[in-house]
Protein backbone atom coordinates (compact mmCIF):
# COMPACT_ATOMS: atom_id res chain seq x y z
CA UNK A 1 0.00 0.00 0.00
CA UNK A 2 1.25 3.54 -1.21
CA UNK A 3 2.53 5.59 2.09
CA UNK A 4 -0.17 8.83 2.17
CA UNK A 5 1.30 12.01 0.74
CA UNK A 6 0.42 13.92 3.83
CA UNK A 7 3.61 16.41 2.65
CA UNK A 8 3.31 17.21 -0.34
CA UNK A 9 -0.75 18.16 -0.10
CA UNK A 10 -0.34 20.28 2.85
CA UNK A 11 2.47 22.27 1.53
CA UNK A 12 0.12 22.46 -1.78
CA UNK A 13 -2.77 23.91 1.04
CA UNK A 14 -0.03 26.43 2.38
CA UNK A 15 0.69 27.80 -0.74
CA UNK A 16 -2.79 28.09 -1.84
CA UNK A 17 -3.31 30.01 1.48
CA UNK A 18 -0.29 32.23 1.11
CA UNK A 19 -1.74 33.26 -2.11
CA UNK A 20 -4.77 33.88 -0.72
CA UNK A 21 -3.82 36.01 1.81
CA UNK A 22 -1.06 37.81 -0.54
CA UNK A 23 -4.03 38.71 -2.95
CA UNK A 24 -6.32 39.93 -0.44
CA UNK A 25 -3.62 42.55 1.02
CA UNK A 26 -2.96 43.28 -2.57
CA UNK A 27 -6.48 44.29 -2.84
CA UNK A 28 -6.75 46.19 0.17
CA UNK A 29 -4.13 48.30 -0.77
CA UNK A 30 -5.62 48.69 -3.58
CA UNK A 31 -2.72 47.73 -6.27
CA UNK A 32 -4.01 48.61 -9.53
CA UNK A 33 -3.91 45.11 -11.07
CA UNK A 34 -6.84 43.82 -8.96
CA UNK A 35 -8.94 46.56 -10.18
CA UNK A 36 -7.68 45.64 -13.80
CA UNK A 37 -8.50 42.24 -12.81
CA UNK A 38 -12.20 42.42 -11.83
CA UNK A 39 -12.34 44.88 -15.40
CA UNK A 40 -11.41 41.74 -17.47
CA UNK A 41 -13.87 39.66 -15.52
CA UNK A 42 -16.44 42.01 -16.02
CA UNK A 43 -15.86 42.53 -19.70
CA UNK A 44 -15.30 38.35 -20.22
CA UNK A 45 -18.49 37.42 -17.74
CA UNK A 46 -20.69 40.22 -19.30
CA UNK A 47 -21.21 39.03 -22.96
CA UNK A 48 -21.72 35.19 -21.27
CA UNK A 49 -24.33 36.83 -18.63
CA UNK A 50 -26.10 38.59 -20.97
CA UNK A 51 -26.54 35.47 -23.20
CA UNK A 52 -27.84 33.39 -19.85
CA UNK A 53 -30.13 36.05 -19.23
CA UNK A 54 -31.09 35.55 -22.98
CA UNK A 55 -31.74 32.54 -22.64
CA UNK A 56 -33.68 32.72 -19.49
CA UNK A 57 -36.65 35.23 -20.93
CA UNK A 58 -38.87 33.44 -22.11
CA UNK A 59 -38.96 30.68 -19.03
CA UNK A 60 -38.72 33.40 -16.67
CA UNK A 61 -41.55 35.87 -18.91
CA UNK A 62 -43.70 32.24 -18.32
CA UNK A 63 -42.78 31.54 -14.87
CA UNK A 64 -44.30 35.36 -13.97
CA UNK A 65 -47.07 35.18 -15.99
CA UNK A 66 -48.19 32.15 -14.18
CA UNK A 67 -47.13 32.97 -10.39
CA UNK A 68 -46.99 36.48 -10.20
CA UNK A 69 -49.77 37.68 -12.49
CA UNK A 70 -52.14 39.03 -9.68
CA UNK A 71 -49.07 40.46 -8.25
CA UNK A 72 -48.49 42.40 -11.21
CA UNK A 73 -52.32 43.03 -11.93
CA UNK A 74 -52.61 44.73 -8.69
CA UNK A 75 -49.16 46.80 -8.76
CA UNK A 76 -50.38 47.99 -12.49
CA UNK A 77 -53.79 49.18 -10.56
CA UNK A 78 -51.74 50.84 -7.71
CA UNK A 79 -49.33 52.85 -10.31
CA UNK A 80 -51.97 53.60 -12.46
CA UNK A 81 -53.68 55.81 -9.32
CA UNK A 82 -50.36 57.34 -8.36
CA UNK A 83 -49.81 58.20 -12.00
CA UNK A 84 -53.00 60.00 -11.87
CA UNK A 85 -51.93 61.70 -8.12
CA UNK A 86 -48.44 62.73 -9.12
CA UNK A 87 -49.90 64.50 -12.64
CA UNK A 88 -52.27 66.64 -11.23
CA UNK A 89 -49.55 67.73 -8.73
CA UNK A 90 -47.35 68.31 -11.75
CA UNK A 91 -49.62 70.86 -12.86
CA UNK A 92 -49.34 72.52 -8.85
CA UNK A 93 -45.88 72.64 -8.98
CA UNK A 94 -44.39 73.13 -12.43
CA UNK A 95 -44.62 76.90 -11.94
CA UNK A 96 -42.20 76.38 -8.82
CA UNK A 97 -40.00 74.55 -10.41
CA UNK A 98 -39.91 76.41 -13.60
CA UNK A 99 -38.24 79.07 -11.38
CA UNK A 100 -36.15 77.08 -9.02
CA UNK A 101 -33.10 76.25 -11.87
CA UNK A 102 -33.03 80.03 -12.28
CA UNK A 103 -32.88 80.73 -8.79
CA UNK A 104 -30.01 78.20 -8.18
CA UNK A 105 -28.43 79.37 -11.38
CA UNK A 106 -28.03 82.99 -9.77
CA UNK A 107 -26.64 81.11 -6.12
CA UNK A 108 -24.10 79.00 -8.68
CA UNK A 109 -25.50 76.27 -6.46
CA UNK A 110 -25.74 72.52 -9.15
CA UNK A 111 -29.34 71.32 -9.13
CA UNK A 112 -29.87 67.68 -10.23
CA UNK A 113 -32.49 68.01 -12.66
CA UNK A 114 -29.69 70.07 -14.85
CA UNK A 115 -27.14 67.48 -14.61
CA UNK A 116 -26.82 65.22 -17.81
CA UNK A 117 -27.37 61.57 -17.66
CA UNK A 118 -26.67 58.09 -19.05
CA UNK A 119 -29.41 55.37 -18.81
CA UNK A 120 -28.07 52.31 -18.68
CA UNK A 121 -29.77 48.98 -18.11
CA UNK A 122 -29.41 46.90 -14.77
CA UNK A 123 -27.66 43.04 -16.18
CA UNK A 124 -27.02 41.76 -13.40
CA UNK A 125 -28.04 41.54 -9.63
CA UNK A 126 -25.75 40.60 -6.59
CA UNK A 127 -24.16 37.40 -7.08
CA UNK A 128 -23.92 36.66 -3.09
CA UNK A 129 -25.56 37.69 0.17
CA UNK A 130 -22.63 39.93 1.27
CA UNK A 131 -22.33 41.83 -2.47
CA UNK A 132 -23.92 44.90 -2.55
CA UNK A 133 -23.08 45.51 -6.59
CA UNK A 134 -25.21 45.40 -10.03
CA UNK A 135 -23.64 45.54 -13.25
CA UNK A 136 -24.58 48.11 -15.67
CA UNK A 137 -24.76 47.08 -19.52
CA UNK A 138 -22.40 51.19 -20.63
CA UNK A 139 -19.52 51.94 -19.54
CA UNK A 140 -16.61 54.46 -20.22
CA UNK A 141 -17.77 55.05 -23.45
CA UNK A 142 -21.04 56.29 -22.42
CA UNK A 143 -18.88 58.93 -20.06
CA UNK A 144 -19.58 57.03 -17.21
CA UNK A 145 -16.92 57.37 -14.75
CA UNK A 146 -16.21 56.00 -10.67
CA UNK A 147 -17.71 58.11 -8.33
CA UNK A 148 -20.78 59.17 -10.04
CA UNK A 149 -24.46 58.79 -8.45
CA UNK A 150 -26.82 56.58 -9.98
CA UNK A 151 -30.91 56.98 -9.35
CA UNK A 152 -34.20 56.17 -10.96
CA UNK A 153 -37.39 57.85 -11.45
CA UNK A 154 -37.85 56.98 -8.02
CA UNK A 155 -34.35 58.32 -6.02
CA UNK A 156 -31.32 57.15 -5.00
CA UNK A 157 -29.58 53.74 -5.73
CA UNK A 158 -26.14 54.15 -5.62
CA UNK A 159 -22.65 55.39 -6.52
CA UNK A 160 -20.73 53.88 -9.76
CA UNK A 161 -17.19 51.83 -8.09
CA UNK A 162 -16.19 50.02 -11.13
CA UNK A 163 -15.80 51.35 -14.90
CA UNK A 164 -14.59 49.17 -18.02
CA UNK A 165 -15.54 50.46 -22.07
CA UNK A 166 -19.02 48.84 -21.90
CA UNK A 167 -19.53 48.18 -18.41
CA UNK A 168 -19.85 49.65 -15.12
CA UNK A 169 -20.76 48.65 -11.61
CA UNK A 170 -22.94 50.15 -9.12
CA UNK A 171 -22.95 49.62 -5.15
CA UNK A 172 -26.27 49.59 -3.80
CA UNK A 173 -27.04 52.52 -0.84
CA UNK A 174 -28.11 48.78 0.83
CA UNK A 175 -24.02 48.34 0.81
CA UNK A 176 -22.83 48.65 5.17
CA UNK A 177 -20.16 50.44 3.80
CA UNK A 178 -22.11 53.16 1.85
CA UNK A 179 -23.18 56.26 2.83
CA UNK A 180 -24.43 59.72 1.92
CA UNK A 181 -25.42 62.74 3.41
CA UNK A 182 -29.11 63.51 3.92
CA UNK A 183 -31.52 66.35 4.65
CA UNK A 184 -35.02 65.66 6.62
CA UNK A 185 -37.22 67.48 3.99
CA UNK A 186 -39.40 69.16 6.44
CA UNK A 187 -37.39 70.34 9.09
CA UNK A 188 -34.07 70.95 6.71
CA UNK A 189 -31.99 68.59 9.92
CA UNK A 190 -29.18 66.92 8.75
CA UNK A 191 -27.44 63.33 8.84
CA UNK A 192 -25.58 60.45 7.31
CA UNK A 193 -27.66 57.61 6.37
CA UNK A 194 -25.82 54.25 5.56
CA UNK A 195 -26.77 51.12 4.19
CA UNK A 196 -27.37 47.78 6.68
CA UNK A 197 -27.40 45.11 4.00
CA UNK A 198 -29.82 43.57 1.35
CA UNK A 199 -33.10 43.94 2.45
CA UNK A 200 -33.38 46.21 5.34
CA UNK A 201 -33.70 49.88 6.20
CA UNK A 202 -31.31 52.61 6.19
CA UNK A 203 -29.88 53.83 9.70
CA UNK A 204 -29.45 57.95 9.25
CA UNK A 205 -27.12 59.38 12.31
CA UNK A 206 -28.54 62.70 13.30
CA UNK A 207 -28.09 65.61 15.69
CA UNK A 208 -31.62 65.69 16.07
CA UNK A 209 -33.07 66.55 19.71
CA UNK A 210 -35.45 63.14 20.52
CA UNK A 211 -37.72 65.42 22.00
CA UNK A 212 -38.34 66.81 19.13
CA UNK A 213 -39.03 63.67 16.99
CA UNK A 214 -39.18 62.96 13.32
CA UNK A 215 -42.52 61.81 12.16
CA UNK A 216 -42.86 58.51 10.20
CA UNK A 217 -43.17 59.40 6.31
CA UNK A 218 -40.66 62.38 6.49
CA UNK A 219 -38.68 62.63 3.00
CA UNK A 220 -35.20 62.36 3.24
CA UNK A 221 -33.07 63.42 -0.15
CA UNK A 222 -29.40 63.96 0.03
CA UNK A 223 -27.99 67.04 1.25
CA UNK A 224 -25.34 67.87 -1.29
CA UNK A 225 -23.54 69.79 1.42
CA UNK A 226 -19.97 70.97 1.09
CA UNK A 227 -17.61 68.30 -0.23
CA UNK A 228 -20.12 66.07 -0.53
CA UNK A 229 -19.81 62.80 -3.63
CA UNK A 230 -23.50 63.74 -4.58
CA UNK A 231 -25.91 66.76 -5.39
CA UNK A 232 -28.34 67.81 -3.41
CA UNK A 233 -32.00 67.00 -3.94
CA UNK A 234 -31.92 63.71 -4.96
CA UNK A 235 -34.44 61.39 -3.09
CA UNK A 236 -33.24 59.20 -0.91
CA UNK A 237 -35.56 57.45 2.07
CA UNK A 238 -38.49 57.86 3.55
CA UNK A 239 -38.68 58.14 7.41
CA UNK A 240 -39.99 54.51 8.67
CA UNK A 241 -39.03 54.87 12.19
CA UNK A 242 -36.91 56.32 14.98
CA UNK A 243 -34.62 55.30 17.85
CA UNK A 244 -32.32 57.52 20.59
CA UNK A 245 -28.78 57.09 20.14
CA UNK A 246 -25.51 58.22 22.25
CA UNK A 247 -27.15 58.13 25.55
CA UNK A 248 -30.75 59.52 24.56
CA UNK A 249 -28.95 62.57 23.09
CA UNK A 250 -29.86 62.33 19.65
CA UNK A 251 -32.10 60.63 16.91
CA UNK A 252 -31.02 58.06 14.60
CA UNK A 253 -34.02 57.44 12.27
CA UNK A 254 -34.32 54.24 10.07
CA UNK A 255 -35.97 54.79 6.36
CA UNK A 256 -37.18 52.88 3.65
CA UNK A 257 -34.67 53.38 0.20
CA UNK A 258 -37.40 54.98 -2.20
CA UNK A 259 -35.45 53.61 -5.51
CA UNK A 260 -36.94 49.61 -5.61
CA UNK A 261 -33.46 47.63 -5.83
CA UNK A 262 -34.75 44.11 -5.96
CA UNK A 263 -36.20 44.94 -9.13
CA UNK A 264 -34.07 47.29 -10.91
CA UNK A 265 -34.04 47.13 -15.32
CA UNK A 266 -33.03 50.56 -15.73
CA UNK A 267 -31.25 53.64 -14.14
CA UNK A 268 -29.78 56.72 -14.93
CA UNK A 269 -26.12 57.86 -14.46
CA UNK A 270 -25.57 61.26 -13.47
CA UNK A 271 -22.55 62.29 -15.29
CA UNK A 272 -21.75 64.65 -11.99
CA UNK A 273 -18.07 64.57 -10.96
CA UNK A 274 -18.55 66.42 -7.41
CA UNK A 275 -17.99 70.28 -6.73
CA UNK A 276 -14.83 71.48 -7.67
CA UNK B 1 -2.89 18.19 -13.37
CA UNK B 2 -3.34 17.31 -16.81
CA UNK B 3 -4.57 20.52 -19.58
CA UNK B 4 -7.38 18.23 -20.35
CA UNK B 5 -8.69 18.17 -16.58
CA UNK B 6 -7.97 21.65 -16.58
CA UNK B 7 -10.05 22.60 -19.60
CA UNK B 8 -13.08 20.44 -17.90
CA UNK B 9 -12.68 22.35 -14.29
CA UNK B 10 -12.39 25.21 -15.71
CA UNK B 11 -15.47 24.79 -17.98
CA UNK B 12 -17.20 23.84 -14.68
CA UNK B 13 -16.43 26.87 -12.94
CA UNK B 14 -17.26 29.07 -15.79
CA UNK B 15 -20.89 27.67 -15.81
CA UNK B 16 -21.27 27.51 -12.20
CA UNK B 17 -20.10 31.59 -11.81
CA UNK B 18 -22.50 32.80 -14.76
CA UNK B 19 -25.34 30.42 -13.63
CA UNK B 20 -24.62 31.74 -10.07
CA UNK B 21 -24.96 35.09 -11.31
CA UNK B 22 -27.48 35.25 -13.79
CA UNK B 23 -30.08 32.75 -12.13
CA UNK B 24 -29.78 31.86 -8.63
CA UNK B 25 -29.25 36.00 -7.57
CA UNK B 26 -32.48 36.19 -8.94
CA UNK B 27 -33.92 33.02 -7.29
CA UNK B 28 -34.42 34.56 -3.73
CA UNK B 29 -35.72 32.75 -0.97
CA UNK B 30 -36.76 35.27 2.43
CA UNK B 31 -34.50 37.85 0.98
CA UNK B 32 -31.61 35.55 0.74
CA UNK B 33 -29.63 33.70 -2.31
CA UNK B 34 -27.60 30.50 -2.89
CA UNK B 35 -24.13 30.00 -3.73
CA UNK B 36 -23.49 26.82 -5.94
CA UNK B 37 -19.69 28.26 -6.22
CA UNK B 38 -19.00 26.81 -2.61
CA UNK B 39 -20.35 23.47 -4.58
CA UNK B 40 -17.42 23.21 -6.44
CA UNK B 41 -14.58 23.46 -4.00
CA UNK B 42 -16.80 20.17 -2.24
CA UNK B 43 -17.47 18.26 -5.01
CA UNK B 44 -13.89 19.21 -6.10
CA UNK B 45 -12.98 17.82 -2.44
CA UNK B 46 -15.14 14.87 -2.70
CA UNK B 47 -14.06 13.55 -6.14
CA UNK B 48 -10.54 14.84 -6.27
CA UNK B 49 -9.03 14.30 -2.71
CA UNK B 50 -7.35 16.88 -0.17
CA UNK B 51 -5.29 18.80 -2.69
CA UNK B 52 -6.86 18.77 -6.20
CA UNK B 53 -9.76 19.86 -4.15
CA UNK B 54 -7.80 22.82 -2.95
CA UNK B 55 -6.57 24.22 -5.64
CA UNK B 56 -9.59 23.68 -7.69
CA UNK B 57 -11.64 25.25 -4.66
CA UNK B 58 -8.77 28.06 -4.94
CA UNK B 59 -9.30 28.38 -8.43
CA UNK B 60 -13.36 29.04 -7.90
CA UNK B 61 -13.09 31.18 -5.37
CA UNK B 62 -10.74 33.67 -6.72
CA UNK B 63 -12.86 33.66 -10.24
CA UNK B 64 -15.91 34.19 -7.96
CA UNK B 65 -14.41 36.92 -6.09
CA UNK B 66 -13.31 38.43 -9.74
CA UNK B 67 -17.28 39.46 -10.10
CA UNK B 68 -17.74 40.35 -6.86
CA UNK B 69 -16.81 43.51 -5.13
CA UNK B 70 -15.97 42.09 -1.48
CA UNK B 71 -12.35 41.43 -0.97
CA UNK B 72 -10.48 40.13 -3.86
CA UNK B 73 -8.93 36.48 -2.79
CA UNK B 74 -11.59 35.92 0.58
CA UNK B 75 -13.54 33.20 -1.69
CA UNK B 76 -10.15 31.68 -2.82
CA UNK B 77 -8.86 31.45 0.77
CA UNK B 78 -12.36 29.78 2.43
CA UNK B 79 -12.94 27.51 -0.85
CA UNK B 80 -9.24 26.47 -0.78
CA UNK B 81 -9.51 25.53 3.12
CA UNK B 82 -12.73 23.43 2.69
CA UNK B 83 -12.28 21.83 -0.57
CA UNK B 84 -9.05 20.56 1.39
CA UNK B 85 -10.98 19.53 4.58
CA UNK B 86 -13.45 17.64 2.72
CA UNK B 87 -10.93 15.64 1.14
CA UNK B 88 -9.52 14.33 3.71
CA UNK B 89 -12.19 13.58 5.44
CA UNK B 90 -14.00 11.81 2.57
CA UNK B 91 -10.24 10.02 2.49
CA UNK B 92 -11.28 8.41 6.05
CA UNK B 93 -14.88 7.62 5.83
CA UNK B 94 -16.31 4.91 3.66
CA UNK B 95 -18.76 6.30 0.84
CA UNK B 96 -20.92 3.55 0.21
CA UNK B 97 -23.88 5.20 1.76
CA UNK B 98 -25.49 7.70 -1.01
CA UNK B 99 -26.20 10.63 1.67
CA UNK B 100 -22.66 10.71 2.93
CA UNK B 101 -22.11 13.40 0.29
CA UNK B 102 -25.01 15.13 0.64
CA UNK B 103 -24.21 15.42 4.17
CA UNK B 104 -21.16 16.32 3.62
CA UNK B 105 -21.93 19.00 0.75
CA UNK B 106 -24.71 20.50 3.45
CA UNK B 107 -21.79 20.71 6.20
CA UNK B 108 -19.15 21.95 4.48
CA UNK B 109 -21.29 24.91 3.04
CA UNK B 110 -22.03 25.98 6.64
CA UNK B 111 -18.76 26.02 7.28
CA UNK B 112 -17.60 28.06 4.41
CA UNK B 113 -20.37 30.75 5.07
CA UNK B 114 -19.55 30.97 8.73
CA UNK B 115 -15.72 30.94 7.90
CA UNK B 116 -16.14 33.08 4.80
CA UNK B 117 -17.76 35.77 7.67
CA UNK B 118 -15.20 35.21 10.09
CA UNK B 119 -12.50 36.42 8.31
CA UNK B 120 -14.64 38.86 6.47
CA UNK B 121 -15.20 40.41 10.10
CA UNK B 122 -11.29 40.57 11.08
CA UNK B 123 -11.21 42.39 7.11
CA UNK B 124 -13.57 45.01 8.86
CA UNK B 125 -16.48 43.80 6.27
CA UNK B 126 -19.81 44.45 7.86
CA UNK B 127 -21.02 40.94 7.27
CA UNK B 128 -22.58 40.70 10.54
CA UNK B 129 -25.30 42.85 8.84
CA UNK B 130 -26.84 40.08 6.66
CA UNK B 131 -29.43 37.63 8.05
CA UNK B 132 -26.97 34.94 8.60
CA UNK B 133 -28.78 32.37 9.86
CA UNK B 134 -31.21 32.03 6.99
CA UNK B 135 -28.10 32.68 4.75
CA UNK B 136 -26.71 29.24 6.27
CA UNK B 137 -30.06 27.42 5.63
CA UNK B 138 -30.84 28.49 2.16
CA UNK B 139 -27.13 28.17 0.66
CA UNK B 140 -26.70 24.59 2.38
CA UNK B 141 -30.42 23.46 1.71
CA UNK B 142 -29.91 24.26 -1.98
CA UNK B 143 -26.22 22.97 -1.81
CA UNK B 144 -27.50 19.35 -0.41
CA UNK B 145 -29.88 19.31 -3.19
CA UNK B 146 -27.76 20.16 -5.96
CA UNK B 147 -25.04 17.99 -4.78
CA UNK B 148 -25.36 14.98 -6.63
CA UNK B 149 -25.32 16.85 -9.92
CA UNK B 150 -22.11 18.50 -8.94
CA UNK B 151 -20.32 15.08 -7.79
CA UNK B 152 -20.98 13.83 -11.10
CA UNK B 153 -19.73 16.77 -12.93
CA UNK B 154 -16.48 16.79 -10.57
CA UNK B 155 -16.33 12.97 -11.17
CA UNK B 156 -16.13 13.53 -14.82
CA UNK B 157 -13.71 16.27 -14.51
CA UNK B 158 -11.50 14.82 -11.82
CA UNK B 159 -10.80 11.43 -13.20
CA UNK B 160 -9.28 9.46 -9.84
CA UNK B 161 -5.70 8.99 -9.56
CA UNK B 162 -3.25 5.90 -9.59
CA UNK B 163 -0.32 5.03 -7.85
CA UNK B 164 2.54 3.41 -9.91
CA UNK B 165 0.97 -0.17 -8.39
CA UNK B 166 -2.49 0.93 -9.84
CA UNK B 167 -4.24 1.14 -6.80
CA UNK B 168 -6.29 4.11 -6.22
CA UNK B 169 -4.26 7.37 -4.42
CA UNK B 170 -5.80 10.44 -2.87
Amino acid sequence: MAAPRRGPRKLTLLVLVLLSITVITLDFRGVGVIDTTRGAASTVFGPLRSGADWIATPFRNTWNGVFNYDDVRKENEELRARVADLEGQQVIDADAAAQFPDLLELLDIPWVGSINTATARVVSRPASNFSYVVDLDKGSEAGIKVGMPVVTGSGLVGRITLVTAGRSQVQLITDPDFKVGVRVVTTQDLGTARGRGNGRSLRVDTAIDPELGIEDGARLTTSGTDRSAFPPSIPVAEVIGTTDASGGLVLDLFAEPYAELDSLTFVNVLLWEGLE
Amino acid sequence: MSRSIAVKVGLIIVTCVVIQTSYVADFRVAGVIGNIVILIAVAAGVEGGAERGAIVGFAAGLTFDAVLQTPFGLWALVLSVIAYVVGTFQRSVLRAAWWIPVATAVAATLASVILYVLIGQLLGQQFRSANLPMILLVTSVMNGLLSPVMLRAMHWALPQERSPSGLLAR
